[in-house]
């Protein structure tokens, strides 16, 4: 399975690209939103990984889910502060808090 | 199941409809006149051959009567059908029978204008009239429905053939037919029943596809509700009994202080009156986000009508507010995503403009256009980092709903932001 992982976080993506690894998966980084959606639409993706600190997280989270081909792709938004509005939420398939990883 | 059987009990109304119209045309052509060759030998046949036709005619009226009579079907539920086409398949291979006895077949009616008319059904043709109850029953019960009808077709049309022998009729043609006449009996319910088979094990495979689904999104709501009320016990139980505790303890040390030291109480109920201001405040956040968002409560208009209000009051700055135009229907995301853009122009403009006027207006044509016009301190958009004002925020998030984005803006001359969605499309 090919995990997206969307943030501009070195750590972050280093800690999350670990975890995939580990379990079997391979991951692969966008930096920021635009790029993320550009890879989802053209590459095939299995799961993404949405740092949520990143500017406009929330409308491609939203987007993606809009999309036909990408709004069966599982969503995970990697939070700091323990905060997602609920509206935002409701379109992940998970909400992962930083500290736990 | 229900809707093939009420189905099928139609159509078989519908054949004896059309059955009893072929009657009626003959009679009707009878009574206007006898042709001169209309073999007369053929209703002495129909004497030789006995109580055969009367059996017919008993046996179709009968089936137009246990057919047409009103309330029977709801009376006989499941017991309807079978015994309808039961009677059916009895009638046409009696029809069958009668056709066969008589000498060439058929039953030739000559009319005035010289045309000649075949008047009563071919043996053959009643075997295909017998087909039609034996492919319904096929169709409404499957292979085993078909297998049964089939089977009760044949043996009467065995019957038949050994009756027509008894009267003398000679046995050739009959034998030679008989497994052809079979194989069609046989061959055609069973394709229907066959099919019919299929469609309702996929029906059935579909149905227990539903029931799971059902089953799967009950679960996944409830996963989401308990997720929730965890996330919403943990909220509560990080801020306002964080908090409360705070609070209490505070007081506490007010309550021991207070007859000691009558300073120091009075600062400790500064602080307790500042955890309180400060619980209230985490308590109202956490009410924020428990609410629905602001475009889903109130629609776009609304959602930017109530953020410009807001901006006013919380910034003492002039604000004009417009929606020109019909609104057009936006996608979720499109809709969130201006209103998104709004609130974070009109935070550029609170943190740098020094603005005295803001006019922020939604303009529905071609589109939709959001503007935020201000009249602050402006800026060189050529000369500016990219990421201030955090203008690429604006742009990432309208490239990602296929929005334009245009600044206009010069030193000292105010800004303009305008963001525009060319072909808003509906859900």
């Amino acid at each position: 399975m090919i995990r997206l992982i969307v943030t501009a976080d070195d750590e972050l993506y280093n800690r999350l690209a670990r975890r995939a690894e580990a379990e079997g998966d391979v991951p692969r980084r966008a930096s920021d939103v635009l790029a993320g959606f550009k890879q989802v639409t053209t590459q095939p993706t299995d799961m993404i990984f949405v740092d949520m600190s990143l500017r406009a997280a929330d409308t491609l989270l939203e987007a993606l889910r809009n999309r036909e081909e990408t709004a069966s792709v599982p969503l995970v938004a990697v939070i700091a502060d323990g905060q997602l509005p609920f509206e935002l939420r409701r379109l992940c398939a998970a909400v992962l808090e930083v500290e736990t990883l | 199941m229900t809707q093939i059987v009420r189905n099928a009990t139609r159509i078989l109304r519908g054949v004896f409809i059309f059955r009893l119209f072929i009657t009626l045309f003959g009679v009707a052509v009878f009574s206007i006149r006898w042709s001169p060759n209309i073999p007369l030998e053929a209703l002495g046949v129909l004497s030789r051959i006995g109580l055969l036709p009367l059996l017919m005619s008993a046996a179709m009226l009968a089936t137009m009567l246990f057919l047409f009579l009103p309330g029977l079907e709801r009376r006989m539920v499941g017991l309807y059908l079978p015994v309808a086409l039961a009677m059916s398949i009895l009638t046409f291979s009696l029809e069958s029978g009668v056709a066969y006895l008589r000498p060439g077949g058929h039953l030739l009616l000559t009319l005035p204008s010289g045309q000649t008319i075949s008047l009563f059904w071919a043996s053959t043709e009643m075997i295909l009239m017998a087909l039609i109850p034996c492919v319904l029953a096929g169709a409404a019960y499957g292979v085993r429905g078909a297998v049964r009808a089939a089977t009760l077709a044949s043996l009467l049309h065995l019957a038949l053939g050994v009756l027509v022998w008894l009267y003398g009729v000679p046995l050739g043609i009959f034998l030679a037919l008989l497994p052809l006449r079979l194989a069609v009996l046989y061959v055609f319910p069973f394709i229907a029943g066959y099919l019919a088979d299929t469609w309702r094990r996929e029906h059935a495979a579909l149905q227990e596809a539903n029931r799971q689904l059902r089953g799967y999104a009950a679960t996944v709501e409830h996963l989401a509700t308990s997720r929730e009320r965890v996330r919403l016990a943990r909220d509560m139980h990080d801020t306002l009994a964080h908090s409360l505790s705070a609070v209490v303890v505070q007081l506490e040390a007010v309550d021991a202080l207070q007859e000691t030291d009558l300073g120091a109480a009075r600062q400790q109920l500064a602080k307790v009156q500042q955890q309180a201001r400060v619980g209230l405040d985490e308590v109202r956040r956490a009410i924020l986000n428990l609410r629905s968002a602001p475009v889903e409560e109130l629609g776009l208009g609304g959602a930017i009508e109530q953020l410009v209000e807001r901006f006013g009051q919380r910034n003492g700055i002039l604000t004009d507010w417009a929606v020109e135009g019909e609104p057009v229907p936006l996608l979720p995301v499109q809709a969130n995503a201006l209103y998104r853009v709004a609130e974070e122009a009109l935070s550029n403009v609170e943190r740098h403009a020094e603005a005295s006027r803001l006019t922020v207006c939604l303009h529905y044509a071609d589109g939709v256009t959001l503007s935020v016009q201000d009249d602050g301190l402006g800026f060189d958009p050529e000369a500016v980092d990219p990421d201030r004002y955090g203008l690429v925020g604006i742009r990432e998030r309208a490239a990602l709903v296929d929005a334009q984005v245009t600044v206009d803006s010069a030193p000292d001359e105010g800004t303009t932001l305008t963001v525009r969605i060319v072909e808003p499309w509906e859900d």
